[in-house]
């Protein structure tokens, strides 16, 4: 997996992993997401575009992002899910949660 | 055995030493979709999902097990096989009928993990955690991934069997 991060407010930063979100990639996820926020950007969109794989270690990562998030009076929002993340979220009831918004300007909230 | 008599490239076989193996195994399910084009997305998701949630945890368990000892997956297609075996340990339903709603021979998607952890007790990993933990979901996900996931216990390792019905 490859991650990037892009600062897109003061208090907003998006992440995109790329490639596979499994047991190996998570706990690197998990570190960028507090790290993140930990930076004071409490608004973290998680780009999944070219995510082409979720384990539930990586719903974990995303689950702890979240929390952490919240914890910080911000949020966690996912953007741009495959069928394969969709079909995680959905089996794992996690959808609720984890709302998948269509792009990455709906979750930031810029229209 | 299973037979994949159709396909002489498979079963398909993978060893799991470290975390870095679990995308072996979904390398290795790729090469399956690319070979079978026809299995619809939401079984191929599907399936690859819980063969990658088993295989991730005998690789976080592997060292339960003796020294050296290394865990396998082995995964393919084939003609759907009867009911399971009474005395795994299983959930969801038998195969079921052998032909399909077309009238052809149903297939099914088919992996075996051997792992050498601690005995495992499906029945304690039926639920899904709350909301906000952390981990625990993932033999849940593989149940709800599945026709079929049962595991035996077999010479001090882990058997399972995981099918997903196709057609």
């Amino acid at each position: 997996m490859e991650l990037d991060h892009e600062v897109v407010g003061p208090t907003t930063a998006v992440l995109r992993p790329r490639g596979r979100l499994t047991l190996g990639a998570a706990s690197v996820l998990k570190d960028a997401l507090d790290a993140t926020v930990g930076a004071g950007h409490h608004l973290v969109v998680v780009d999944l575009g070219e995510t082409e794989f979720l384990d539930s270690s990586g719903l974990g990562a995303l689950v702890g992002g979240l929390r952490a998030a919240r914890a910080a009076g911000g949020d966690l929002r996912i953007a741009r899910v495959g069928g394969q993340v969709r079909t995680v979220l959905e089996l794992t009831t996690m959808d609720r949660v984890l709302v998948p918004h269509e792009t990455v300007d709906d979750a930031v909230g810029r229209r | 055995m299973p037979s994949d008599a159709a396909d002489p490239d498979l079963p398909l076989e993978v060893a799991l030493r470290e975390p870095a193996d679990v995308d072996a195994v979904l390398d290795a399910l790729a090469g399956l979709w690319r070979r079978h084009p026809d299995v619809p997305d939401v079984d191929r998701f599907c399936f690859e999902t819980a063969v990658a949630e088993v295989a991730g945890n005998a690789v976080a368990h592997a060292g339960a097990g003796p020294a050296g000892s290394t865990a396998t997956v082995r995964a393919g297609i084939r003609h759907a096989v009867g009911p399971r075996s009474a005395a795994a340990q299983a959930v969801g339903s038998p195969a079921g009928g052998s032909t399909g709603t077309a009238g052809r021979p149903r297939r099914e998607l088919w992996a075996e993990v051997v792992d050498h952890g601690s005995a495992v007790d499906l029945a304690e990993h039926g639920e899904l955690p709350a909301d906000d933990a952390v981990s625990g979901r993932g033999l849940a996900l593989a149940r709800r991934s599945l026709t079929h996931l049962g595991v035996e216990r077999v010479g001090g390792a882990n058997h399972w069997l995981l099918v997903r019905l196709l057609d």
